[in-house]
């Protein structure tokens, strides 16, 4: 199931408000920031991940892709430039 | 479908540079051998006139150096906008714009556009431009919006291929290209041609 992480009502950042133990089921309420990673978008996320697991190599991960490399470090530019955003403003 | 258009427009945002540069590479030499037995010569960086008994050596020199020149501006110009700027995706893009500018020369030389050609040069010389048949004038302005199709082509190629190379988003990074572009015209004309017409 996708997290939501934006209010589809207002659209403002969502915050985590209870966490929950499957096994002996201890709740916890609090008002939790989610973590950065969990922020970005699906695509954003998937992508960070499989950037990751190609060892970090730009090449590599445009190849998976289908993508050329300059595409691709653009592609990841402007995620940095995201995130700098986000830490800055957050 | 879309994606296919996208990268007839911008063949540098999915084909991997080794690709583009054997394709850039070998249109060069083809556009060398075209040029040299169409007798044509780049008396400007997008600019063609006939040259009776140009050498293959002087056609390869003038390839190269429009081309040398042109990517060595925009590369300067893209390291300047993003330091991470890659030369071999510069000069990538500036190979391959010039494949449609090639293919024009080729379409100019089917025997009879280049006989509609002399035809209308002669007719100028002469001063005689009421002589010129209709079936002439109609071909030549075919053949004109031709080749203005193919010039803007080689134009939104290189300016994709630019885009995707620096990055570029900004207008000023546009401006500057277009800068560069008048520039390079303008060394080439000015200082590099006469060089060149002495080899």
């Amino acid at each position: 199931m996708k997290l939501p992480v934006y209010c589809p009502s207002c659209e403002n950042p969502l915050k985590v408000s209870q966490l929950k133990c499957d096994a002996c089921n201890t709740q916890v309420n609090g008002n939790y920031e989610l973590p950065l990673y969990l922020k970005l978008s699906r695509e954003e996320q998937d992508f960070i991940m499989e950037f990751f697991l190609a060892s970090g190599s730009i090449k590599e991960i445009s190849k998976q892709a289908g993508i050329s490399y300059p595409t691709m470090r653009n592609k990841m530019d402007d995620m940095i430039e995201k995130i700098k955003k986000m830490t800055s403003n957050g | 479908m879309a994606k296919n258009w996208k990268t007839v427009f911008n063949p540098f945002e999915r084909y991997p540079e080794k690709n583009l540069a054997i394709a850039g590479i070998v249109s060069l030499l083809l556009s060398v051998l075209l040029f040299w037995w169409a007798g044509q010569t780049n008396d400007g960086v997008y600019h063609v006139s006939p040259k009776a008994g140009l050498s293959l050596a002087g056609a390869l020199s003038e390839a190269i150096v429009c081309t040398l020149l042109v990517c060595g501006l925009l590369a300067a110009l893209g390291k300047a906008i993003n330091p991470r700027t890659r030369i071999i995706d510069v000069l990538n893009a500036t190979l391959i714009h010039r494949i449609p500018l090639t293919i024009g020369i080729l379409i100019l030389q089917l025997p009879f556009i280049k006989s509609v050609m002399d035809q209308i040069l002669l007719a100028v010389k002469n001063n005689r431009l009421e002589t010129l048949s209709g079936s002439a004038l109609w071909i030549s302005t075919v053949v004109g919006l031709l080749m203005t199709a193919f010039l803007v082509y080689a134009i939104v190629l290189l300016v994709n291929g630019f885009r995707t190379a620096v990055h570029a988003r900004k207008a000023i990074h546009y401006l500057g290209f277009a800068a560069a572009l008048i520039v390079a015209e303008i060394i080439y004309r000015l200082l590099l041609y006469p060089q060149l017409l002495k080899l």
